[in-house]
């Protein structure tokens, strides 16, 4: 009789302990990765600050590989507590209006559950969206129309987005502060794949345990997530090649170790690489737009050198350096306390200058700052 | 309404307690079928069904208590109306259910009828490599069931049981559960132990044969029987 009260007893406890949330149903059959990627479409990004948030907006052509492929874009907002909504579907110039106009049909969302347990936390999830955002976008010539959105994007967006080359052009990396704004724009990167992760930050994260999952990024390159153990979780999130956004692309890992409450320590170094979409030019020059598929003009018979290739994002990097989060046994590690960092500072590396960016307090929301000068420069211009 | 379930399962096995001194016990192994239909508050619906592997006892003699282990392989399922091959799109796939119950126990000679009161708690978990978000689901509710096994030879028995369930509490989607509601059938043998029991059905089969017409067919005249000297 005891035993039989005793496994009684196993079973009720076991499904007590087993309580948790990991969001609502899935579908059956629903991929674990539902993003339609932009290939080797060419791209281009603008970001601004809005409402406190900070937004990142990358917009590409039709994949020219992909037959009655559609332009696509992905429109991604960062707020409080790095939450994220991250808006996803296909885009059209429309010239009546000369402006931009996004058709949404995804939204991926990770939501703000600071203070929520991890294991109630639900994480990640999608949900089908049909929202239309209208960018205004004026040219500098009317002939150009959308194709002027792609080369270098010299005419005048509405809204204080801003493109990302001039947002480049103004970091100066040399400065702690210039620093701390060129870290954001990366680590902004890292945060919005996350809302595509179903159920990222949540008790579902179980879900990835061996073999876990890979995801791939807007503009190339995948992130693998991974879990391994139950009570002090050690979780791997490796980038290969990955860019969320044009230009910025990302190679190493950025792993943590936490118990189950969320509280633990980061560790891993993430490189990164910038490239500007044309090269970035000293105030005054003249930026030419790139030849179109100039990879691919056929090698002149003269017996010079062939010309290197100027396509969008393949000269050399405007920034490389790298992030250092920590060691693996802890020491010297930026410490977390789910959803965010809580301690400890950021290593950040560019262009061989070293830089310590403390990490409680931070957000990626620091490149506001910046954006909202750039743009009252701007609207000050007109 | 965990609380309540909780107090019926204890006054189960308080019913059963005086009963279970002198118990008699059944471990039976079986196969079964079973049926899982799941609504999520989102108003998706699921149903699955798997091919179970059954562990099943029972332990008491009028009263007792019954727990019924099984785990199985989903082999087809369903979203709304639209079939989905999960044999091909998850490995690996599995399926487990704990019944656990106050049990009375009816006797007709060497065969019983049981009618089971209790808890369940069952889960499924399908998992892909990574392509598919896996599908989980873990539940807990009360459940009703009925089990017939008869002795066919000494200490031998089969036995069929069906069991249905109606899971409300959701452990694993916060609160998108809206009810789950379980069926499952089983069949299979197993073995009879309770060494006095079966001296005092000796006993009685012997009396009987002795004198045809005193068939012992209930725990209260096998009671009489096992106090006559």
């Amino acid at each position: 009789m005891r035993t039989h009260l005793r496994a009684l007893a196993l079973v009720l406890t076991g499904t007590t302990l087993a309580s948790c949330n990991t969001g609502p149903y899935p579908s059956l059959g629903q991929p674990i990765d539902i993003l339609q990627t932009i290939g080797n479409a060419p791209h281009v990004s603008f970001l601004r600050a809005h409402d406190g948030r900070l937004e990142l907006l990358i917009v590409a052509k039709a994949d020219p590989d992909v037959p009655d492929s559609q332009a696509l874009f992905v429109y991604s907002s960062v707020g409080e507590n790095e939450s994220v909504n991250s808006w996803a579907g296909t885009w059209e110039y429309n010239e009546d209006n000369a402006s931009l106009v996004l058709q949404t049909e995804t939204l991926f969302v990770k939501p703000d559950e600071a203070g929520v347990d991890p294991i109630q936390a639900g994480g990640s999830y999608s949900e089908e969206d049909n929202t239309t955002f209208i960018i205004v976008y004026t040219p500098t010539a009317e002939e150009l129309g959308a194709e002027e959105v792609f080369n270098g994007g010299v005419g005048e967006m509405a809204d204080d987005w801003l493109h990302l080359d001039d947002v480049l052009k103004a970091i100066d990396p040399s400065t702690q502060d210039g620093a701390e704004e060129l870290f954001s724009l990366v680590y902004a990167t890292t945060y919005t794949v996350l809302a595509r992760i179903p159920s990222f930050g949540g008790a579902g994260m179980i879900q990835y345990t061996d073999p876990g999952g890979t995801f791939n990024s807007v503009a190339g390159g995948t992130l693998h997530v991974e879990l391994s153990g139950f009570t002090n979780p050690e979780n791997f999130l490796i980038y290969d090649g990955y860019s969320d956004l044009s230009g910025v692309v990302l190679d190493g890992s950025q792993n943590n170790v936490s118990n189950t409450k969320g509280v633990g320590y980061y560790y891993g170094t993430l490189g990164f690489e910038i490239r500007s979409y044309l090269p970035l030019e000293e105030p005054g020059d003249t930026a030419e737009p790139p030849v179109e598929n100039s990879q691919e003009e056929p090698p002149d018979d003269t017996g010079e050198p062939p010309v290197e290739p100027t396509a969008p994002y393949s000269g050399e990097p405007v920034f490389e350096g790298e992030i250092f989060f920590g060691n693996r046994d802890g020491t010297n590690s930026v410490l977390l306390e789910a959803p965010l960092p809580s301690g400890g500072a950021f290593k950040f590396t560019v262009d061989g200058e070293r830089y310590e960016i403390e990490a409680r307090g931070f957000t990626v929301r620091t490149l506001n700052g910046l954006l909202e000068e750039l743009a009252a420069e701007e609207g000050s211009e007109e | 309404m965990r609380r309540t379930v909780l107090q019926v399962l204890g006054l189960g096995l308080l019913l059963a307690a005086p009963d279970l001194a002198r118990a008699e016990q059944d471990h039976l192994v079986g196969v079964g079928y079973r049926s899982l239909n799941i609504n999520s508050k989102q108003d998706k619906q699921f149903a699955f069904h798997s091919f179970d592997f059954a562990y099943s006892m029972y332990v008491g003699r009028r009263w007792g208590f019954s727990t019924i282990v099984d785990v199985g392989m989903p082999l087809g399922a369903k979203e709304g109306d639209e079939k989905v091959k999960v044999t091909e799109l998850y490995a690996p796939r599995w399926t487990g259910d704990v019944f656990a119950a106050a049990t009375h126990r009816i006797a007709f000679g060497t065969q019983r009828f049981d009618v089971m009161l209790g808890v369940h708690t069952g889960g499924i978990q399908l998992k892909s490599a990574d392509e598919f978000i896996p599908f989980q689901h873990m539940s807990f509710g009360v459940g009703f069931g009925g089990r017939y096994a008869a002795e066919v030879s000494d200490r031998i028995i089969v036995h069929g049981s069906v069991v249905t369930a109606f899971d409300f509490v959701d452990f694993v989607h916060g609160k998108d559960l809206r009810s789950a509601f379980t069926v499952q059938a089983i069949v299979g043998a197993g073995i009879r132990l309770g060494t006095k029991r079966h001296k005092i059905m000796d006993t009685a089969r012997r009396r009987d044969t002795e004198a045809p017409g005193d068939t012992i067919t209930d725990d209260v005249e096998l009671d009489r029987v096992r106090r006559t000297p």
